[in-house]
């Protein structure tokens, strides 16, 4: 989804078209307020870790524990990650370069961790807030997710042990999981009752919003 | 209710495939592709010559000539759009790796 220079994908594309819409947005009524804020982590073995937030790794091996930061629910802003940060920007190179910091801090990590980050799925998260300084009454919220998948090829069980296994193991049961919720969601959508299993995986947890 | 909206959007989730050209090693080995395109529809057809062919449906299919520009135009500026008016939105982008995710 990030392309190359010249041949630029989806993240580029959407970082400068959502500023300029603001842009336009505000011409055309001043009294609009906008407030864009972005978090970028990444799932590796059911673990998240915050990709702003390279310390979040080092304090989290120190503890000894498995480490990676929670999923809480709030009663009236639903599920969210605790601890993970978000940052505000107010313009396009403000937010590549965050997207830029963050991808440089997950192959750091993943070659730590002896992994590859082709073996985590990584979420990157588009906050926008309006207001209108005129009219209380409006406040809109929306949330833009983009999921870089951690790879579908099957890992092989046979000659794979231990840490590699398991990753493999963990991988397949994610994605296997997504295509349950979306399923699921699939089926509610055309007005049948479907139970959508959000809490199978952390990946589907952490994209779920609250129903109205 | 489903008669009120419009095609390919009365699920909200679409599912668009995008094919890859061939990278260096491949165009060495003279590798030929597997892959069919028709209007709404993508056929594998099995490189081993027996006719055996499988067909999958998608709301969207992009092939080895399609450029960022047109996935920006289909897939990232409506999701941006329906932001602003306060729909959240996802895109996941899944495949083996090296089939072009980054991309």
């Amino acid at each position: 989804m990030q392309g190359a220079e010249g041949n630029e994908g989806i993240i580029p594309r959407m970082n400068n078209a959502l500023f300029a819409k603001i842009g336009v947005e505000k011409s055309a009524h001043p009294s609009l307020l906008f407030l864009v804020t972005v978090s970028y982590f990444e799932i590796y073995n059911e673990v998240i870790f915050d990709l702003l937030d390279p310390s979040d790794r080092k304090k989290h091996k120190q503890a000894g524990s498995k480490g990676g930061l929670e999923i809480k629910e709030h009663p009236v802003l639903g599920v969210y990650v605790k601890g993970l940060q978000e940052i505000v920007v107010d313009n396009p190179s403000k937010l590549q370069e965050i997207i830029d910091q963050g991808m440089s801090n997950r192959t750091v990590a993943s070659t730590q961790m002896n992994a590859d980050s082709s073996r985590s799925h990584s979420v990157f998260q588009i906050t926008l807030h309006q207001k209108d300084a005129e009219d209380e009454t409006k406040n809109v919220f929306a949330k833009v997710n983009l999921v870089d998948l951690a790879g579908s090829e099957r890992v092989k069980s046979t000659g794979a042990s231990g840490a590699t296994l398991k990753e493999g193991a963990n991988i397949n049961k994610s994605l296997s999981e997504l295509g349950n919720v979306i399923n699921a969601l699939v089926e509610q959508a055309k007005g049948k009752r479907a139970f959508v299993p959000y809490r199978n995986s952390k990946l589907t947890r952490v994209l779920q919003v609250p129903h109205d | 209710m489903d008669e009120d909206l419009a095609k390919g959007e009365d699920t909200n989730v679409r599912v668009a495939v995008r094919c890859r050209p061939f990278n260096t090693k491949e165009k060495a080995n003279g590798e030929t592709s597997c892959v069919r395109i028709s209007t709404d529809h993508l056929v594998l057809v099995n490189p081993n010559g027996s006719g055996e062919e499988h067909n999958f449906a998608f709301d969207l299919i992009f092939d080895q000539n399609s450029r960022q520009q047109s996935l920006w135009e289909s897939i990232g500026d409506p999701i941006l759009l329906k932001a602003f008016s306060g729909y959240n939105g996802t895109i996941f982008a899944y495949g083996q790796t090296g089939s072009g995710k980054t991309w």
